[in-house]
């Protein structure tokens, strides 16, 4: 039992291996599939797609409201709606690559297909003279419209076979863990690239936004599609799945029959204020410190805080559970925001101080990176526990959708409230205008900076305090499944131990016994229908 | 029911589509005539608010202590022969920018790196901006009694102004140039200003209901009224030789100076020499009607002919913000 309690702490629980000899179950479950150019160009795609993904959703906003002027009010709704539409996406997407079949695979077609797309469309969005040569706002409104909708359709079709890409390049759990976890890190740095080049071409073009986006997402949209497609080629899909698809319907169905996952999803919808922090340091730096290159020095150890925070959130679980340890992180975070506000509003207002500060404050935002995934298995646990079904996919792709309306809720009231505080655009009729800010607004930009994130963070706590799932409960739940497991491993073990030869993965061999164990029971119930009709 | 909710959709449908009808059929004319309309009564209305809340501030007592910006262009020019030798001088103030139109023989803006004909060195140039600043710390009874202590500062560069005005003690940061007081007692006046500008004035003068409505009618085309606090944005456009163009002026001529209206619009900077774009922030309770902070902000346009690229020398006209003014005053009633 004890060994159940611990399990919570660290990865999904494993079934335990039969303690008697190494047997063939046992070289199958340990056989390494993955070589080095798996990791090598996984990585490289999975760094390319979030440098896309980092360029779009932190530089766009203000690409659209400042650079080409395009009305803050019309680029908060179609944000609101394309990232809607983009996470409904997600689902879909989902169901037609499980239905897919072809001899590359059921993923890697889509990488191939839709990431050069992708590319070309991320330049399209950010050059500036496609705009410029358009009379009427209304014109500029429905390309931004257009351009963004097949980004996002685009996008969706290169990212959902990306992120399954590792759970069909190997049928081994920890070599998925190992590819995933140093993908995720060159994805976080990934995501910071634009953010580099960015600093870099405000260097060489003298602070000229306009330029150096363009030129940011010309390298961006040339060299991603190429990691990508490398990607596609050289990381193989090894494994077939044969367990059956749910469609969307029975998706949001057991959205709503799983409360304690429910409640989670609620309560990290409730998160997308956090984001805003993040997304405000552009107006920051260029409005109220007035120096663009300012914003590596509050982006990158922000990237950095945060990191260190998805690193020792492990740790800190084997301390508190995950509920305790939200709530924990969201007060850490509010209150930092917090302090920064109040430390502007009191006179500090050196920048190096609020960089300081902010350092602080974006550590515990990695812990809340890492937590929800970490409560999303526990909510798979509680629903396997309760009903006998698991449904990862399901679950993952309803994460997604989550975390698109999460950031189109972000986008559409950061657009909002900066109109709120009077934010005034750019005059679209002159090329680089920086209108300064009144004092109302540039208190409105630290604000929704700091304290307006400080505050409504908060709310996503109130769903998790009546999420269930607590440390005690969950002991409880993985001891039973331990429980289960462990019977069902040593079920299969006879089963396998009897019939697994030279290559076949362990995970056919296990479907088609039990499909042939089920034949088999079916032909004696048949046949024994038929006996009793012959005795009538 | 299935049958219900189809007629229910159509009906709606056809409802929407004759709606889209009818805005998609009304003039372009009729369009632009609407837009003015609305925003003159929109003005209107501002003004009108704005005139109430003014008319409260001024017949309170108060102080206040707060700074009065000029942003303007300066150009450092180093002056090298060719013997090594080097001269330096600079170009531009307040009250004359170094930024001129010039014409299509003459850069307007100044060129980075100029060596002109038979002559033995090479000019280069840097423009930067710079801030003419001066702080008020007022003492407000009355209009026949109050008191204005001014502190003009040497001017300094903008990124220099950003990094201490914030500061609390920002005066001790910058070197004092001199310093004025001004009083009037009774409606007599005594004391000096510097170069007579009376931030009383200004605040009057800014708020004042009618100016606004005739400098804004003029040539705006670009009003915004927001609920939570009041901000009145205007625009007036100017010609050659500083005519003052409005909306008839434009009209009559053909549309020479400008095409459309609102965030689509666009003007031809052969015709359209200079614009200044105003924008009055206020602050203020609703229910004690009473005025907290005001911030006057003022952007000066120029259109001015400048080299095209590096690659192509020929000139362009171009147009940019060339001063601004920056005042923010809060009240601190008695």
């Amino acid at each position: 039992m004890e060994e159940n309690v611990q399990s919570i702490d660290g990865a999904m629980p494993i079934a335990e291996e039969p303690s008697t000899d190494q047997s063939a179950n046992d070289d199958l479950a340990n056989k390494k599939y993955l070589k080095k150019k798996d990791y090598i160009f996984f990585s490289l795609a999975q760094f390319a797609s979030s440098a896309v993904t980092g360029l779009v959703q932190g530089y766009l906003l203000y690409f659209y409201t400042v650079c080409v002027s395009i009305p803050a009010a019309a680029v908060g709704t179609m944000f609101l709606v394309s990232k809607i539409f983009d996470g409904l996406n997600d689902p879909i997407m989902g169901v037609i690559v499980d239905r897919t079949r072809t001899k590359w695979g059921k993923m890697r077609p889509y990488l191939f297909g839709a990431a050069i797309p992708w590319g070309i469309l991320t330049i399209i969005m950010f050059m500036p003279s496609i705009y410029s040569s358009m009379a009427s706002n209304a014109a500029k409104i429905a390309f931004m419209w257009i351009t963004y909708l097949l980004y996002s359709v685009m996008g969706t079709a290169v990212g959902v076979p990306l992120n399954g890409l590792p759970a069909v390049a190997s049928p081994n759990t920890d070599e998925r863990a190992k590819i995933i976890s140093i993908s995720r890190i060159l994805g976080s740095i990934g995501e910071q690239s634009a953010l580099v080049l960015l600093t870099l071409f405000l260097l060489i073009t003298n602070d000229n936004y306009t330029n150096s986006y363009m030129l940011m997402a010309l390298i961006i949209g040339i060299l991603g599609p190429v990691f990508m497609v490398l990607g596609a080629k050289f990381v193989k899909e090894r494994l077939e799945p044969t367990e059956r698809t749910p469609n969307v319907l029975e998706g949001f169905k057991y959205l709503f029959r799983n409360k304690q996952f429910l409640l989670l999803i609620c309560s990290n919808l409730l998160t997308f204020f956090r984001n805003f922090v993040s997304a405000m340091i552009i107006y920051v730096v260029s409005y109220i410190f007035s120096r663009g290159s300012l914003q590596i020095i509050f982006s990158l150890p922000g990237a950095v805080a945060s990191m260190i925070g998805m690193m020792i959130a492990p740790k800190l679980r084997k301390k508190m559970d995950s509920k305790r340890l939200f709530i924990f992180a969201t007060i850490w975070h509010s209150a930092a925001l917090a302090l920064i506000f109040f430390v502007y509003i009191i006179g500090g207002t050196a920048w190096w101080l609020v960089a300081a500060l902010m350092f602080i404050a974006m550590i515990p935002v990695g812990i809340l990176n890492v937590i929800p995934h970490l409560m999303a298995t526990d909510t798979l646990d509680y629903w396997e526990d309760k009903t006998g079904d698991r449904c990862e996919g399901i679950t993952f792709s309803l994460m997604s959708l989550r975390s698109k309306v999460s950031s189109g809720l972000k986008d559409y009231t950061m657009s909002y409230l900066l109109v709120f505080f009077g934010f005034s655009q750019a005059l679209p009729f002159l090329n680089d205008h920086t209108p300064v800010q009144s004092d109302f607004t540039k208190f409105g930009i630290f604000a929704i900076y700091t304290i307006i994130p400080a505050i409504l963070n908060l709310i996503s706590i109130v769903p998790i305090l009546f999420y269930k799932l607590s440390g005690k409960k969950m002991a409880e739940i993985q001891g039973r499944l331990s429980i289960k497991r462990l019977e069902e491993a040593k079920r299969l073990e006879g089963i396998i131990d009897a019939e697994v030869k030279g290559e076949t993965d362990i995970y056919s061999v296990v479907a088609e016994k039990e499909y042939e164990a089920e034949l088999a029971e079916e032909q004696a119930t048949a046949k024994a229908i038929v006996e009793e009709e012959g005795k009538e | 029911m299935k049958k219900k909710i189809f007629a229910i959709t159509s009906i709606m449908l056809i409802i929407v589509s004759l709606c889209s009808l009818f805005v998609a059929c009304k003039s372009a004319e009729e369009k632009e005539k609407d837009y003015y309309e609305t925003n003159a009564l929109a003005i209107e209305s501002a003004t009108d608010t704005l005139s109430s809340l003014t008319d409260e501030v001024f017949s309170k007592a108060w102080t206040s202590s707060f700074v009065l910006a000029m942003t303007y262009y300066k150009t450092d020019s180093e002056k090298i022969y060719s013997d090594g030798t080097t001269e330096k001088y600079s170009n531009g103030s307040v009250y004359g920018s170094s930024i001129k139109r010039g014409s299509t023989t003459e850069a307007g803006w100044p060129v980075k790196e100029v060596k002109p004909d038979n002559a033995d060195y090479t000019i280069k140039n840097s423009t930067d901006q710079y801030v003419y600043f001066m702080a008020f710390d007022v003492d407000f009874k009355s209009l026949d009694n109050y008191t204005v202590k001014t502190t003009l500062f040497n001017d300094v560069k903008r990124s220099d102004y950003i990094n201490k005005i914030s500061k609390k003690n920002y005066r001790e940061k910058f070197e004092i140039a001199k310093e004025f007081e001004y009083t009037v007692k009774d409606g007599v006046a005594s004391g000096e200003l510097n170069q007579g500008i009376n931030p009383i004035y200004v605040i009057k003068m800014s708020t004042d209901k009618e100016t606004i409505r005739e400098t804004g009618i003029a040539a705006s085309d670009n009003f915004r009224i927001y609920t939570h606090f009041m901000r009145i944005e205007s625009r007036t456009v100017f010609g050659a030789n500083n005519a003052l163009i409005t909306k008839e002026v434009n009209d009559e001529s053909g549309k020479i100076y400008w095409q459309n209206y609102g965030d689509d619009i666009t003007y031809d900077w052969n015709n359209v020499y200079s614009m200044n774009n105003n924008r009055l922030t206020v602050l203020y309770s609703k229910g004690k009607n009473k005025i907290n902070s005001l911030e006057i902000y003022n952007e000066s346009i120029l259109s001015y002919y400048t080299k095209n690229n590096n690659v192509d020398k020929s000139l362009v006209l171009k147009a940019d913000v060339i001063a601004f003014t920056e005042m923010v005053v809060e009240f601190k009633y008695a």
